[in-house]
């Protein structure tokens, strides 16, 4: 008996290739999802889960992470699940007349490109968030920011592509992809082989490793951040709150999830690896956020997290065909949870024959044709100045 | 750089207090980090002075062991750098600690740095989920103790004691001293269940004669003592009413049938201990799974020193072995770190430390054939039971979520929250685990374990702030820089 042939391998058990697999799935393709560890283990469960629809560059960037917003209005329906789906809206912070003023350059260009921000003063952030000492000269209000909980998110994801027939695996490392000849392609995982016709790689910090077994570059900085979690508490803030900087120069975020914990943070370190927590890291978090919103001093820290960014080097995402390699597919990119219903439909269209996304040509990995290697980290961490 | 001290000590319990005295005595710098008010640790819990009592005899053989060691560390006392209700709550880089000092005033957060380590953590109790266990009058039977001991308080009028092992015997004769009524005590497993392994107990002779003293003390009380019997389910409105026992097999499950009623207002559980190891493994030492031990335990070499340099470990939080085997544990890891930071030790003492270690194991080895976890109690938890008690996670749900397919405690505490409260999942964690393996027919160990996170004890954010009644902290000059906005952490 010839072996089983999946349409398509998924590497990774992430928000991108859980979406992935429920969207081919759904496409009718068969699926195999092969996870190294187990789904949720990197920064998928580390992650802050805000998904902001206006901070990136550029404006192309901005635009479609809008859209990837939008798209999951419906997804909990689609998923029939809860995900903890909130349309709550973020608001920055600007602690000088300076900032505010800087602040509402900025908004006048978003407004003109169609993002729906509003400068709100003083009074009006409290207004909005009444937690929030009255020391803040402004803000600005942005209402399509949305949340859901990504851990629901990407185990819905799973659960259904699983009831639409999918395979799941995870403690299973892949090895090997094989060589691209011909339409089918033999993965070694977990010291077995399987055969497909495509694989897309969703392996986040790992993608340089997975590009390397078939000689190509992905050139990415990572960059680790920390997060703290503290007690439950009744609710107590309206949206996610943001005061952007590094948090030893007062710089936080801040947002309450349905369980009643706060998460605040966040910290951003040129490291690619390691996601500790670190005595600094940890305290600079806790001291801003004592400092700044003094109305939570009186709940208890419960725990703190790391997790790394996976960033392509220009940071803008990967979603692209391996050079060479056809029926291979790299996705990488920061905002993996903002852009996972945007992406998974757009790989899922290609792979199904239905549609070939102009995502693939964006956000090719030809443009670093012909480039060095990114040297350094700098360019993709802002924050600190 | 932090503070950096000669040698730290965590944990003034049996081996931390030994390894205090016995460091100061060659001279050495200590260090002594605990989050009690008092030296002593929970096996040498002293009452606090307002409940000193007139028989100290009704606390225990091990209370008066204790107050020994206790009257030899005050002596050496001002000789020590002694931090009482201070809370390690991290360790970075190995052996950086990271502390929560005087925490009853407010506190203080800093860290300090140890050229050498000793982690003298301690064990925390084991628990047992079964249906009611999360009624109110269903305690275990060491915080039953610690509530006897340090408040002179009885929580209840009838009690029935189950579990296993020679703490429960002292519980039982604490309780009917206390005046308590004891409706009878299980021991889930059977001494004859270890068997010719008995015969090691030879020698031991004050330990017979101690369990001996201890039966006869039950029934001089007349409380009656069953073997394998346990409770399996609590019952009450509101509150513990009665219990239901039955009858156990060899691997801890109970013979349908069996079951009975017993009116009580009060149930102490007590399964044996599981080692402290939180400290250790955010030191990133190597551990081994070790059930007769109480699950995970950093390795160590015969010094007693950890996978990492300088970093050592003794005690029941290296493997639960009980008070005697601690207070040399201590003094070993003392010599050693000694030797490490280049004081002379006599060669001899450590040859004795190792003899004494030897025995007290060979005893130690038979009593943990006895006690050591049968497949029967994990068993016990209908769907419905809660097992992760923080988050309020029931057996169903974790079963869900080993269905999708999450093995690991790391996963399915991001799948399911089992594991993600106040406890750190120190509570859930080995039953999660053991359910995890049940239903792979694999190993306990094969779950790993929950990464430790900091704070291992909840921190009041207010302990951070650096100006009381401060806001945002940025001047007019201090702009946060905007290279990339792209490295936002968004999702």
């Amino acid at each position: 008996m010839a072996p089983k042939k999946y349409d398509v391998i998924v590497i990774g058990g992430g928000v991108l290739g859980a979406s992935v697999a429920y969207h081919c799935a759904k496409d009718g393709l068969t699926v195999l999802v092969l996870e190294k560890n187990e789904p949720l283990c990197l920064t998928s469960g580390a992650t802050y889960a805000w998904l902001g629809s206006h901070l990136k560059m550029p404006a192309s960037y901005n635009r479609l992470n809008r859209d990837g917003i939008a798209m999951y209005a419906g997804l909990e329906k689609e998923l029939e699940s809860d995900l903890e789906y909130s349309e709550i809206g973020s608001i920055f912070l600007m602690r000088t007349e300076r900032e505010f003023e800087e602040a509402r350059q900025r908004i006048t260009e978003l407004n003109a490109e169609g993002f729906p921000l509003e400068l709100l003063d003083g009074k009006a952030v409290l207004r909005r968030e009444p937690l929030l000492p009255a020391l803040y000269s402004g803000g600005y209000l942005c209402p399509i920011d949305i949340e859901v909980n990504p851990f629901k998110t990407v185990a819905a994801y799973l659960r259904k592509a699983r009831e639409l027939g999918a395979e799941l695996r995870f403690q299973t490392e892949v090895t090997s992809l094989g060589s691209g000849g011909g339409d089918t392609r033999t993965v070694v995982a977990g010291e077995r082989s399987f055969e497909t016709r495509h694989v897309v790689s969703a392996t986040g910090i790992f993608t340089p490793a997975i590009a390397a077994m078939v000689g190509a570059e992905v050139p990415m900085v990572q960059s680790r951040g920390q997060i703290l979690v503290t007690e439950k508490s009744e609710k107590r803030l309206n949206g996610f709150v943001a005061c952007l900087g590094d948090p030893g120069r007062g710089g936080f975020m801040l947002k309450q999830v349905s369980s009643g914990n706060f998460l605040f943070g966040y910290t951003q370190e040129p490291v690619s690896f390691d996601d500790s927590v670190t005595y600094d890291g940890f305290t600079s978090i806790a001291r801003t956020l004592a400092d700044s919103v003094p109305a939570l001093r009186s709940l208890a820290i419960l725990r703190s997290y790391g997790g790394i960014r996976p960033i392509p080097s220009d940071a803008l995402p990967i979603i692209s065909e391996a050079p060479g390699q056809p029926g291979l597919i790299l996705l990488v990119m920061h905002s993996g949870f903002t852009l996972s219903v945007l992406v998974g439909r757009a790989v899922a269209a290609r792979l199904a024959g239905r549609e070939d996304s102009p995502l693939f040509t964006e956000f090719s990995l030809e443009r670093f044709a012909g480039q060095q290697p990114a040297a350094g980290t700098a360019s993709a961490f802002g924050g600190s100045g | 750089m932090g503070d950096v001290r000669e040698m730290v000590i965590v944990g003034a319990g049996p081996a931390g207090l030994s390894a205090a005295i016995r460091a100061a005595e060659s001279g050495a710098s200590v260090t002594l980090l605990d989050d009690n008010s008092l030296p002593g640790g929970q096996i040498y819990r002293q009452p606090p002075a307002a409940f000193r009592i007139a028989d100290p005899t009704a606390l225990g053989a091990d209370f008066l062991a204790g107050k020994e060691l206790l009257q030899r560390f005050e002596r050496v006392r001002e000789r020590i750098e002694y931090h009482p209700q201070c809370l390690v709550w991290g360790v970075f880089n190995e052996r950086e600690l990271a502390l929560h000092d005087n925490v009853h005033e407010g506190g203080r957060i800093h860290k300090l740095l140890g050229k050498t380590v000793i982690f003298a953590t301690g064990a925390y109790e084991r628990a047992a989920p079964f249906p009611g266990w999360t009624l109110p009058g269903v305690f275990t039977a060491g915080g039953l103790q610690i509530s006897i001991k340090s408040q002179q308080i009885l929580p209840g009028r009838r009690f029935l004691i189950s579990g296993t092992g020679p703490l429960l015997l002292v519980l039982a004769n604490q309780l009917a001293k206390s005046g308590g009524e004891v409706a009878a005590l299980l021991e889930i497993s059977s001494l004859r269940s270890a068997g010719l392994h008995l015969l090691r107990l030879l020698g031991h002779w004050d330990f017979l004669s101690r369990g001996l003293r201890y039966h006869l003390e039950l029934k001089r009380h007349g409380i009656p003592y069953r073997e394998r019997e346990t409770v399996v389910a609590a019952h009450g409105k509101g509150r513990v009413e009665e219990a239901v026992v039955a009858k156990v097999d060899a691997k801890w499950r109970p013979l349908p049938g069996s079951e009975r009623t017993i009116p009580v207002d009060a149930i102490a559980v007590g399964f044996g201990f599981l080692s402290n190891t939180e400290l250790t493994r955010l030191a990133g030492c190597l551990h081994d799974f070790r059930a007769d031990l109480g699950g995970w335990v950093p390795r160590r070499n015969e010094g007693l020193e950890t996978s990492v340099p300088g970093v050592f470990a003794a005690g029941d939080g290296a493997g639960v072995a009980g008070a005697p085997v601690a207070r040399i544990e201590g003094r070993l890891a003392a010599i050693s770190a000694l030797e490490r930071l280049e004081y002379k030790v006599d060669p001899i003492e450590r040859k004795t430390l190792l003899r004494e270690l030897a025995k007290l194991n060979r005893f130690r080895s038979v009593m943990d054939r006895i006690s050591t976890p049968r497949p029967g109690l994990v068993e016990l938890m209908t769907p419905d039971t809660v097992v992760c008690r923080c988050e309020e996670i029931t057996r169903a749900v974790i079963e869900e979520t080993l269905d999708e397919g999450f093995q690991t405690l790391d996963g399915i505490k991001r799948r399911c929250r089992a594991g993600m409260g106040f406890c750190q999942g120190r509570i859930c964690s080995p039953t999660v685990a053991a359910l995890a393996a049940r239903r792979k027919e694999g190993s306990v160990e094969g779950a790993g374990w929950l990464n430790p996170r900091p704070p291992l004890q909840p921190l009041p954010l207010n302990a951070f702030s650096t100006e009381p009644s401060s806001g945002p902290a940025a001047g007019e000059d201090d702009t946060p820089g905007t290279a990339n906005p792209n490295a936002m952490p968004a999702g």
